[in-house]
């Protein structure tokens, strides 16, 4: 009879070859010198992951950043911040991580960090999480979980990092806030490398997007409630503050406030934007069956009976036109 | 002029569901399609080709026996060959071992001056292939491409979308362009009837393993574990936001901020 040493391996945490090689911490990457708060955010996801693993929160700001931006960086959570003058390459970037063999590194989802994150990982040999929204250590295996967004975020896939070392690549804009805890303290330190800099390129002008209907991310609805054409205008406020498209309803196109290109219906588009603002739309018709699966439905209208106050998410019964002015009032402050 | 299309097969994401009481996908309707991004993909690479007044445009693909059905449509739709590295292992290795797969089939090639894919799968959009396959061939690459010309002297450039606006990249080849969506995006063209019946020729796919390419078994070892999703709550329909019209406004406000709307 012995005992089953690897089950007990498993219950203190695992030898330390099964803890992913490397007690070099976390480290984030900030390939471009950035040190705004989608950086800060994504040290604070570090310091929180390096405190469940027991190690350190290194910063790695290239590209020159100011010693300012190193300050905040601690009080934001890292242990130790880097300079670097100059922005590496996926090469210079490899050997100088290679011989540091980080547990854990961080890239925020700019162009620069999905360039060189997934190139590190493949040149390291690691586990790589692409699109990361959330990250969690596994107690046990003492490996990171990385919540990946799927079928344009409709649920979340936890992906486990199993090969080391664990690299992702993360939307920072959907990590907790920063911190700012003055207690901290740490170091700053100039990396004393010299990578090239990268060529400017010249801009060029794109076509304007052909923004319709049918693809716009936020749409506002209007409908015959909104009375007046000039309340309508509003509701054309309204889609340019947001950064979306108006439409409306047979009653608006009735009025001739819309054309038949912003009808929303079953003969017009079918619309599933992230937000649907109906203003004066009570919803009485088939037509807004085709706008169920938009991502929030926020409805504007004031009686409610209507047929549209079971479907949207929040009802707010107030005049349209009112509550329009408030809104844009509001968004403007 | 030898241009690779990568093209992969995906789940239409219409037809994934989700199970919320197993926390996982149910693909028991799910429909197998070409992964739209590597169709614009494919579309970019005809016309360089027709710009070019010739030059060879082959479709490769890494998965399952069934992925051939997604080389033939691009036979169809254009390409002149395909390549399918088939073995059961590769739909659940993870993207290590496809960027070392397609690696090796395109070293194997020779003479590729360039490889294009869609920037996005459609179930997880990471977009992460691109980055790892220029890594395996040690060449540059390029992301967020939304148009790709031949410059006036010959060589060719990339159109680059960002946040702040476009920037024209002259490109040297060999490259990997990941091409994306662009505000003006590339209309994909169909198959000729003609060509969707020829395309299933003998010939013209070239099937093989990853052995042959010489990659060892351990090659496929995935890198990650795919786990359980994680499901946001329940939609909850026919809240009212109260108060007076101001502070409903403001409420509204809050709302969209954490929604990230504004």
């Amino acid at each position: 009879m012995g005992m089953d040493l690897s089950y007990l391996e498993a219950l203190m945490g695992g030898a330390a070859a099964d803890t992913g090689g490397g007690t070099g911490g976390v480290w984030v990457v900030s390939p471009d010198g950035a040190a705004d708060d989608g950086i800060m955010r994504l040290v604070g996801k570090a310091r929180v992951v390096a405190d469940a693993l027991g190690t350190y929160v290194h910063l790695l700001l290239a590209g020159g950043a100011e010693a300012e931006s190193a300050e905040f960086a601690i009080k934001a959570g890292a242990d130790r911040v880097l300079l670097a003058a100059s922005v590496p390459g996926l090469a210079d970037l490899a050997s100088y991580l290679r011989e540091r063999a980080p547990q854990v590194i961080l890239f925020p989802r700019t162009r620069l960090g999905r360039t060189l994150g997934p190139g590190l990982a493949q040149m390291l040999d690691g586990g790589l999480c692409g699109h990361a929204a959330d990250l969690e250590v596994d107690p046990i295996y003492q490996r990171i979980v990385a919540h990946q967004p799927v079928l344009d975020d409709a649920a979340r896939q936890r992906v486990t990092l199993v090969a080391a070392p664990a690299v992702a690549v993360v939307d920072t804009g959907a990590l907790p806030a920063a911190f700012n805890e003055p207690w901290r303290t740490g170091t700053v330190e100039d990396t004393g490398v010299n990578w090239s800099q990268p060529p400017a390129y010249p801009a060029v002008e794109l076509p304007a997007s052909t923004a319709s209907l049918a693809n716009a991310e936020v749409v506002v609805a209007a409908g015959r409630g909104l009375r007046t054409a000039d309340d309508f205008a509003l509701a054309g406020k309204l889609a340019e503050a947001l950064g979306g498209v108006v439409g409306g309803d047979l009653g608006a196109l009735d009025a001739g406030w819309i054309t038949e290109a912003q009808l929303i219906g079953l003969t017009g588009a079918q619309v599933a934007p992230k937000f649907l603002l109906t203003l004066g739309m009570d919803g009485d018709t088939s037509l807004f069956m085709s706008a169920r699966d938009a991502g929030l439905i926020v409805a504007v209208q004031p009686d409610p009976t209507a047929p549209i106050a079971p479907v949207a998410d929040f009802n707010i019964y107030h005049d349209p036109a009112e509550f329009a002015a408030a809104l844009l009032d509001k968004l403007s402050a | 002029m030898r241009i690779v299309v990568c093209v992969k097969q995906v789940y239409d994401p219409k037809t994934v569901k989700i199970s919320r009481s197993r926390e996982e996908f149910d693909l028991r309707e799910a429909v197998r399609i070409t992964n739209p991004p590597d169709k614009l993909a494919l579309e970019a690479a005809l016309r360089l080709r027709e710009a070019n007044g010739g030059g060879e445009v082959i479709a490769l693909t890494a998965g399952e026996a069934q992925a051939e059905d997604v080389v033939r449509e691009a036979i169809a739709i254009g390409a002149d060959r395909g390549l399918l590295i088939a073995d059961p292992e590769l739909a659940t290795a993870g993207g290590r071992a496809v960027a070392k797969t397609l690696a090796a089939a395109i070293s194997l090639l020779s003479g590729v001056d360039l490889v294009l894919l869609g920037q996005t799968g459609l179930t997880d959009g990471a977009g992460s292939l691109a980055p790892r396959l220029a890594a395996e061939l040690d060449w540059p690459v390029v992301l967020d491409a939304v148009g790709l010309t031949h410059a006036s002297a010959g060589d060719l450039e990339a159109t680059v979308a960002s946040d702040e606006g476009a920037i024209l990249m002259p490109l040297v080849a060999p490259v990997v362009v990941a091409i994306a969506p662009g505000p003006d995006p590339i209309r994909p063209r169909y198959p000729y009837p003609a060509r969707i019946a020829n395309a299933w020729q003998p010939g013209l796919v070239e099937i093989c393993t990853p052995r042959e390419l010489g990659l060892a078994a351990e090659v496929l070892a995935p890198d990650v574990e795919p786990g359980g999703l994680v499901l946001p709550p329940e939609r909850t329909r026919g809240e009212v936001i109260g108060g007076s019209t101001q502070e409903a406004a403001e409420q509204l406000v809050g709302i969209l901020r954490v929604k990230r709307v504004v």
